[in-house]
Order: C-alpha cells, then sequence, then structure tokens
C-alpha cells in the first residue's frame, strides 16, 4: 500500500514535470524564434539602412567623375574610411565593378585586386543581405547594394558586418531561457513535492486507520478534523466500517445460527448411538426394578438391584451430561482448551457408533496439545471430521488421530481407512451445501462450518485423500498458551 | 521517496526528450545564415557586337541625365544587340567636340549649340516629337506663383536665372525676349547662367532669382511645385540627335531605326519626358531658320 501511495507523489510530479518541461520548451521555443527572427531582421534592417546611407555619396562620386576629372579611387576609398569610423560592428566597405575588380576598400591593400563572385551582378536595384560564414571574417553580415542609375551601372557596393555578437546575443538568449525553464521545473517540482506530499498524507493517514482495523472493523485511531475533500473521504469511510461492522455481526450471528443448527445435526447423527446408550441402562433399570417388584423381601438381593439402579442412572447421567455438553451453544473464544481432552470427549459421545462398527481407533496424541479458542467450536469441528471418517470406514476400518504441538503450532490429523475422496471431489467439500451423503443424511454444511470455525481461530484445514485410499485431514492451529 | 527503477527510468526518458529538444533548437536557434536571394542576382552581362558611346549635353545634372537617358540606351542595347552606353560632359560644346573627334557616335545636342556649329560637318539625325507630336519646343519665362511680374515689362530691375549659354533657353530672353518688348540686359539688375535647367527653377523658387527661363517641358514638369509661365518662345525645332562625319553608318542606321520604330508609350515610360513622344528624322535644314534668328538676334 505505501508503495503504490508513493508511486501516486511519484507519478504526480513526474506527470507535472513532463507537461512542465514540454510548456516550458515549446515557450522558450517560440520566444527564441521570434527573438532570432526580430534580431536578425533588425540586424539585417540596419545594415540595409547603413548601406542605403552610403549608396547616395557614393553613387554622387560616380556621377561626380562622369563630368570631371578626379582619382575615383581615392575619392571613395576617403568617403568609405569616413563612414567606417562612424559605424559599430563594420568589417570592411568595398566598391566592386561589373568586371569584379575593387575600386574601393575600406583595406587600400585591396583595391585593384579581384574577386571571383556572381555577386557584383544583382539583378534588381534592391539591396540584398546575407549572413553567412566567410574565412576570413567569420561570421559576417554582408549587404549587397548596386551603384546605379536607372540600369545605369557603375558596380555594386558591399558592406559586411560582424555578425558574432548576434550570435553571442542569441547564445545568451538560450541559455537564460534554458537556465529559467529549469528554475521552474525545479520550483515547480519542489512546490508539488510538497502539495502532492500533504495530499498523499492525508491518504497515507486514512491508510493507517486502515490497516489498525481489527476483524471486528474497529479501530483505535480517529482520524484528525479536515476541512477539505479529504474530509470528505474520511466520512465515507467511517460509514463503510460502520457499514462493515454491521455486516460482520450479522455474519457472525448467521454463523453461529449455522453452527447451532450444523450442532443440532450432528446431534441428530448421535441421536440412535445416545439412545442405544440410554436404553441398555434403561433395560438394567426395568428389569432390576422387575425383579425388586417381584421380590421385595429379598432385601441383600434387592440392595444389589438398587446399587446396579444407581449405576444405570449414573451412567444416564453421564450420557446426557456430554450430550448437554456438545449441545451448549456458547463458550468462550479464550478459553484454554486441551484438545486431546476434546477429542477423547468427542470419541466418548461417539463410542456406541465406533463399536457397533467394530472401528479401531488409535490415539497418538502428543504433549502440550494447548490453544487458546471456544471449546465447544472445537469438539464440533472434531465431531464433523470424526462423523465422516466414521460414516466413510468400513465394518472393522481404523481411525487414527495424531495431534502435535511445536513452538508455534498445533497439529491434528484425522486419518480413515474409508473409501478416500477423489481429486475433484477434495476441491468441493469445504463448499457449503455440498454433500456425497444421501439426501436426508447430511446437511453438505458440516466442513464448511468446521473451515469457517479454523480459519476464525488463524488455522487451516486441509484434506489429503485418494479415491479408495481413506482420507487424512490435517488441522494446524497458532499455538496460543 | 522510494525511488523504483521504472521511476528513474520515467527521470531518464524526460531528461533525454528535454535534451533531444534542446540541443537541436540550441543549433536551430544559433544558425542565423541567410542566403543571398538567389533570384536578384543575375548571370554575367552577355557580349555585346560592341560598344556605341551616345554624348548628351549637360542640360541636366548627371543623375537626372542618368534617370532620363540611360533607359534610352536600355532600349538601344536591346533593340540593336550592340551596348548602348552614355557620354556625359561638363559642358555642351565638351559634347559637341566628342561628336567631332568620333568619341561618341552620335549626342543628344542642343537646339542652340547644334545651330552654331551644325557648320563644321554636324549632321542632325532626329529630332524629338512633343506631347502634341509637333518636332518643336518652346523656351518659357517663369516666376514664382506669387511673384508680381506678370509682363515682360516688369522684369525691370529683376534678377534673371537661365541656362547654360551654350543652350536656346540661356540666350532667348537676352537676344529676342527683351528686344522684342523693347528692353535690354542692362534693363535688368542681374542676368546668371546655371549649368542646368533644374538649377534655373529652384534658383526662382529660392527666391534668389525673379524670374527664370527655361524649357517648356522642364516648366511643366515643375507646375505644381510654385512656379508661374509668363511667356512662351515661338516653337523651336527640338534638340536634335546629331551624328558626325566620324559617326559608323552602320551603328548609326541600327540608332534610328530602333529610335524611329517606338511602338508604344510604354517603351518610352520612364525615358526623359523631352523624348518621351518618339522622334522623326531630321535635316539640318530642319534649324536654317533658328539659324537665322539667331545670327540676327546676335548682329
Amino acid at each position: 500500500m505505501k508503495k503504490s501511495h508513493f508511486a501516486l507523489r511519484t507519478r504526480i510530479l513526474l506527470f507535472t514535470g513532463s507537461v512542465i518541461i514540454f510548456i516550458m520548451l515549446a515557450t522558450s521555443a517560440a520566444i527564441l524564434f521570434g527573438a532570432k527572427h526580430l534580431l536578425v531582421n533588425n540586424a539585417i534592417e540596419n545594415a540595409e539602412n547603413v548601406t542605403k546611407a552610403l549608396e547616395i555619396p557614393v553613387l554622387n562620386e560616380f556621377l561626380k567623375k562622369e563630368t570631371n576629372k578626379f582619382s575615383l579611387e581615392e575619392e571613395l576609398g576617403a568617403l568609405i574610411n569616413g563612414y567606417e569610423a562612424k559605424v559599430k560592428n563594420l568589417i570592411y566597405i568595398k566598391i566592386v565593378d561589373p568586371q569584379g575588380k575593387i575600386i574601393a576598400h575600406t583595406d587600400w591593400r585591396k583595391v585593384n585586386t579581384f574577386e571571383n563572385d556572381s555577386l557584383g551582378l544583382i539583378h534588381t536595384g534592391k539591396i540584398i543581405s546575407s549572413i553567412y560564414n566567410s574565412p576570413n571574417y567569420g561570421e559576417i553580415l554582408e549587404t549587397i547594394a548596386p551603384v546605379e542609375i536607372a540600369g545605369k551601372r557603375w558596380g555594386v557596393m558591399k558592406i559586411a558586418f560582424d555578425a558574432e555578437d548576434l550570435i553571442a546575443r542569441l547564445q545568451e538568449l538560450y541559455f537564460i531561457l534554458i537556465i529559467s525553464t529549469l528554475l521552474v521545473i525545479v520550483s515547480a517540482l519542489v512546490i508539488l513535492y510538497f502539495i502532492s506530499g500533504k495530499l498523499t498524507r492525508t491518504l497515507s493517514e486514512l491508510v493507517e486507520l486502515i490497516d489498525t482495523l481489527d476483524y471486528n472493523f474497529e479501530t483505535t485511531k480517529s482520524a484528525a478534523k479536515r476541512t477539505d475533500e479529504t474530509e470528505f473521504l474520511y466520512s465515507k469511510f467511517e460509514e463503510m466500517r460502520q457499514r462493515l461492522q454491521r455486516s460482520r455481526n450479522e455474519l457472525i450471528n448467521a454463523q453461529k445460527q449455522i453452527y447451532h443448527a450444523e450442532k443440532l445435526a450432528s446431534i441428530g447423527r448421535l441421536a440412535s448411538g445416545v439412545a442405544h446408550e440410554i436404553n441398555n441402562p434403561l433395560n438394567g433399570i426395568k428389569s432390576c426394578l422387575y425383579s425388586i417388584e417381584k421380590n421385595p423381601g429379598k432385601i441383600n438381593q434387592n440392595k444389589e438391584y438398587l446399587d446396579l439402579i444407581d449405576e444405570g442412572i449414573t451412567n444416564i447421567e453421564l450420557i446426557v451430561k456430554k450430550l448437554l455438553g456438545f449441545a451448549r451453544q456458547k463458550g468462550s473464544n479464550n478459553e484454554l482448551v486441551d484438545i486431546n481432552e476434546s477429542i477423547n470427549k468427542v470419541i466418548s459421545l461417539l463410542e456406541y457408533r465406533l463399536q457397533q462398527k467394530n472401528i479401531n481407533i488409535i490415539r497418538q496424541f502428543g504433549q502440550n496439545a494447548f490453544t487458546k479458542a471456544d471449546g465447544q467450536l472445537l469438539q464440533e469441528v472434531f465431531m464433523n471430521i470424526i462423523l465422516n471418517a466414521l460414516d466413510a470406514s468400513p465394518e472393522k476400518g481404523e481411525l487414527i488421530i495424531i495431534t502435535r504441538s511445536d513452538e508455534k503450532e498445533l497439529e491434528i490429523k484425522i486419518a480413515d481407512n474409508g473409501e478416500g475422496i477423489s481429486v475433484e471431489e477434495s476441491d468441493k467439500i469445504f463448499d457449503p451445501f455440498y454433500t456425497t451423503k444421501e439426501q436426508g443424511k447430511g446437511t453438505g454444511l458440516g466442513l464448511s462450518v468446521s473451515l469457517g470455525i479454523i480459519e476464525n481461530l488463524g488455522g487451516t484445514i486441509k484434506v489429503e485423500s485418494e479415491k479408495g485410499k481413506g482420507a487424512t485431514f490435517i488441522i494446524t492451529l497458532p499455538m496460543k498458551n | 521517496m522510494e525511488i523504483t527503477n521504472k521511476t528513474y527510468f520515467r527521470i531518464l526518458i524526460i531528461a533525454a526528450f528535454f535534451l533531444v529538444i534542446s540541443v537541436p533548437l540550441y543549433q536551430t536557434i544559433t544558425d542565423i545564415h541567410v542566403p543571398f536571394v538567389k533570384e536578384e542576382i543575375s548571370a554575367r552581362p552577355i557580349a555585346y557586337k560592341d560598344t556605341v558611346k551616345i554624348g548628351v549635353v549637360s542640360r541636366f545634372t548627371p543623375g537626372k541625365i542618368y534617370k532620363g537617358y540611360q533607359p534610352i540606351m536600355d532600349y538601344l542595347t536591346k533593340k540593336t544587340g550592340y551596348f548602348f552606353e552614355l557620354k556625359l560632359s561638363s559642358s555642351y560644346s565638351a559634347t559637341q567636340n566628342g561628336l567631332l573627334n568620333g568619341e561618341v557616335t552620335a549626342a543628344f545636342l542642343g537646339s542652340y549649340i547644334f545651330v552654331k556649329t551644325m557648320d563644321k560637318g554636324l549632321k542632325a539625325a532626329l529630332k524629338p516629337l512633343n506631347e502634341n507630336g509637333k518636332p518643336f519646343f518652346r523656351s518659357t519665362l517663369i516666376t514664382k506663383e506669387n511673384s508680381n511680374i506678370f509682363r515682360p515689362e516688369d522684369l525691370r530691375g529683376k534678377k534673371i536665372a537661365v541656362p547654360s549659354s551654350e543652350s536656346f533657353s540661356g540666350n532667348w530672353l537676352q537676344k529676342i525676349l527683351l528686344k522684342k518688348f523693347g528692353l535690354s540686359v542692362k534693363s535688368l539688375k542681374e542676368v546668371q547662367h546655371f549649368a542646368y535647367h533644374n538649377s534655373v527653377v529652384r534658383q526662382v523658387l529660392m527666391g534668389n532669382f525673379d524670374a527664370g527661363v527655361v524649357k517648356d517641358r522642364i516648366a511643366r514638369e515643375f507646375a505644381n511645385e510654385g512656379i508661374r509661365v509668363i511667356m512662351y518662345s515661338d516653337p523651336i525645332p527640338g534638340s536634335p540627335l546629331v551624328i558626325s562625319r566620324k559617326s559608323n553608318p552602320e551603328k548609326v542606321k541600327l540608332l534610328v531605326d530602333a529610335l524611329l520604330s517606338i511602338k508604344s508609350k510604354k517603351e518610352t515610360a520612364n525615358w526623359d519626358s523631352e523624348f518621351a513622344y518618339g522622334f522623326v528624322r531630321a535635316k539640318n535644314s530642319d534649324y536654317a531658320a533658328l539659324k537665322k534668328i539667331i545670327n540676327a538676334s546676335e548682329n
């Protein structure tokens, strides 16, 4: 139970953790993509604006050159050098003619060299931009603007800006968001850990309360008053406990009635034997009384007769006493019962029937066969099993009763050499109302009741048997000295 | 809290999910590469048969000339297979010299400079049509919209801005208009030449000069910007496209044929408005009358 309640808490944490990770990652991704889009677009826009601003003076230099004589390279070089000093993150400005010759460069050493790419020939008058990794300058944002008027193209102007800074800003933003995500996850899980702990503590308390319930659904603990939904759970639990208690009481009462009914049925099965046992002394008494009546003067002889009558009455009294003892409904659950003695009592009740069938009883009673139980109920168990053995045993059969005990348990074996029980039957014999006897000779409750009595005492009852080889009932009971 | 193997496995799955998402996310976020738009980059230019240089008198700033004349070059390049290139110069006479020494195949000259030098072996090949389909233009006397100058007589004691002294508009006022109204340059406070027609308009608009003279098409261009036309000159034959003896006849023929075969206004949409209505063939004799007027005014 404890394991599952921890599992519930783990599951809450894992599920919520997963959901938070998913939401935070999705949110972070959205923010990052938005920021990337914004930063890159801003950088490109800024670069293009810087380029546009320089485009006009550069074009003017070319136009001036159309009607004036001066060194275009020097003029353009001076112009872009002046510009370079004012623009942040600028790597280079170069002006390339349509043949790829660099006619101006912020690095003067590169003037009059050629560059071999097709980008000098951009198709439209638009400024185009790219961010790429340059082998010489690393990550750069390069803009290319045509130096032209109405299709007259003098070349293109290329301006490169450092883009490493842009990447560094995105990296910074990424790590901030990832760390924030982790912090949020950890914080949320810590909060959840305590909240779920509070929630599962309520469940734990309920579990502990349930653990304290005894067989009568009584508890020594009481639930603390709460103001949340768990109070409802507790009240429902209490209602259920009370219902179970009522049901158990009703069940116990019903069980008692069944036990009693079964006991009466056992008495019924004993009746013929008992009648014979009473009948024999009664016949003796009757013939004694007849003799006394015939010869009232024979005082000495009559005295012997009276002694015989007294003995007969004593025997009847003993038989009735034993029968009453067995029929008594209620015993104490906590009386110390001598198992050997209980078995002997049952055998004595069955003596007549055992003699009738010439059954040889072999008792192998161990020492210290005591347990705390209701002796009457235990006698009923032994009675049921021995009666069944008696019914199953042939003439001159054998009934072996063995008791044995150790520190932990007490074992009672009752074995007969009767017809035995098949495997299929042995699965059903403890079921209520299952009987192999003819109709009217058995209620089918004996073994079921016996099983209930033994299990209530914390013991077990099982049968080992094969068809035709007799049956052995093995009862184990915990030692309660 | 009791943590089972299954729980460890789940934690590992969640951590792996976190890593699986965060690593590619890092790579995607820090990959800021943006390629150049391919369609904006053309192939290397095709090889043309030859380059044909066309001169233009410096009636406008170089920027304005390129805006208005480069589309004509592009049209000619497209039509002829030759690469047509503008050759700007610092003065009207420099253009004329370029034509005479064969530096340019043809040149857009002003009517005035052509009349003055046509006898040196220059030949008018084409002349532009105006918006009425006639091969003429007019010079205009302009003032600011709110000026109190309404007639040429009001110019007395005023400062006047005019274009190049080598253009018709740069001479019309002093040599023809003032005489016609009984005035002379002396009756004016000042006459100043500016390199470009646009400069004249701007000087008048700025109030630096009381009036100015520009071509009619320039006056129309600035009509909504606060100028008023007081007077038009008589129709003057349009500024000719001139060739010289040194001009390659084959190239001239291709050039002339191409400019005479303009079919729609769409083709001339971006051209300087002086040439937007097309051309007609021109002869030197078309300018004889103008020559006579100019010579007369200068004597």
